[in-house]
């Protein structure tokens, strides 16, 4: 059984209209040496399976049918063995 | 002609799209309303996927429709070559399933845009568009969240030189939409994806009777695309 977490963010070239907003609401916070945030999105969820590979492979099936819009986006995996 | 119009959980315009195939010319009986169960639309001659927010666009505007059977359905149809456009949250389900390229993100102003607003007819090689006039300018609702179509600059540049860009925003671009895209087509112009909703300019009491011309094509046009088409 492996728990995994799927770390979803839009390609560097698009640009998040939400990022916008969020930046400038974080200035008003006013909390110093905060750099420009990041927004992405993140799944988590446990995959049966024997192996590594096998977990992996599961993950892009999911990732890549319905997690993730390749169009836009990219992410990346964290995957531990419980 | 038999057309078949699919209803996501969530979706808006079924009733207004079949509305305005009747008054196109269509029998009652040849426009049917299908739920995301579909498996089957070989029989159908145009398939269209309508406006709203199919399962609250919860994952990405049209992601979820993405993964049931009809969506399945609408790609073996796709293949065929035979007429189907996507309408609003359709044309985003068109983008989700690879069937057009490009995406959408939340409109740049973060405001959800509702109005009347000035399109430009970009090409009137396709199944949707050609009893429009290229240049001409109409005026059709948009109501949207996530209309900010984007595309990298090799599929922008690409849309460009085989002219698959159908409408542009003309006076004032509600969204951000790349290159003012307001709808987009396949190669051959018989996939077709638009914001706006024409669906709801077929009556002059909503400000716009400039949709007619759009299901006025469906029935002129659609048939000589199909025949051109056929795999």
């Amino acid at each position: 059984m492996f728990k995994v977490t799927v770390f979803v963010q839009y390609l560097e070239s698009v640009v998040n209209p939400d990022e916008e907003v969020l930046n400038e609401a974080i200035q008003k916070v006013g909390t110093e040496g905060v750099s420009p945030v990041k927004i992405g999105r993140t799944y988590t969820f446990h995959v049966q399976a024997d192996r590594r590979e096998e977990a992996d492979q599961k993950v892009k099936e999911v990732a890549g049918k319905l997690l993730v819009n390749p169009s836009m986006e990219t992410y990346s995996v964290e995957m531990e063995e419980v | 002609m038999k057309a078949a119009i699919i209803s996501f959980p969530g979706t808006i315009g079924e009733q207004d799209i079949q509305e305005a195939l009747l008054s196109a010319g269509f029998e009652a009986g040849d426009v049917e309303i299908l739920d995301e169960r579909q498996t089957e639309l070989s029989t159908y001659d145009v398939v269209f996927l309508p406006g709203g927010a199919s399962y609250g666009d919860s994952i990405r505007p049209g992601a979820a429709a993405k993964v049931d059977a009809a969506a399945e359905a609408v790609v073996q149809y796709a293949a065929t070559g035979k007429p189907l456009i996507g309408i609003g949250n359709g044309f985003q389900l068109l983008t989700e399933l690879g069937l057009l390229p490009g995406g959408f993100l939340k409109n740049k102003t973060l405001k959800t845009v509702n109005g009347l607003y000035e399109v430009k007819v970009e090409s009137s090689r396709t199944v949707f568009t050609n009893q429009l006039e290229e240049g001409q300018t109409l005026r059709l609702p948009i109501a949207h969240k996530y209309g900010q179509y984007t595309a990298d600059e090799e599929t922008l540049s690409r849309l460009k030189e085989n002219k698959q860009i159908v409408l542009t925003y003309s006076s004032e671009n509600p969204n951000g939409s790349a290159a003012d895209i307001a709808g987009i087509a396949n190669e051959a112009g018989t996939i077709v994806g638009i914001m706006p909703k024409p669906e709801r300019a077929m009556n002059a009491l909503f400000g716009s009777v400039d949709g007619k011309l759009f299901f006025q094509s469906i029935n002129s046009g659609a048939v000589e695309y199909t025949e051109r088409n056929k795999k």
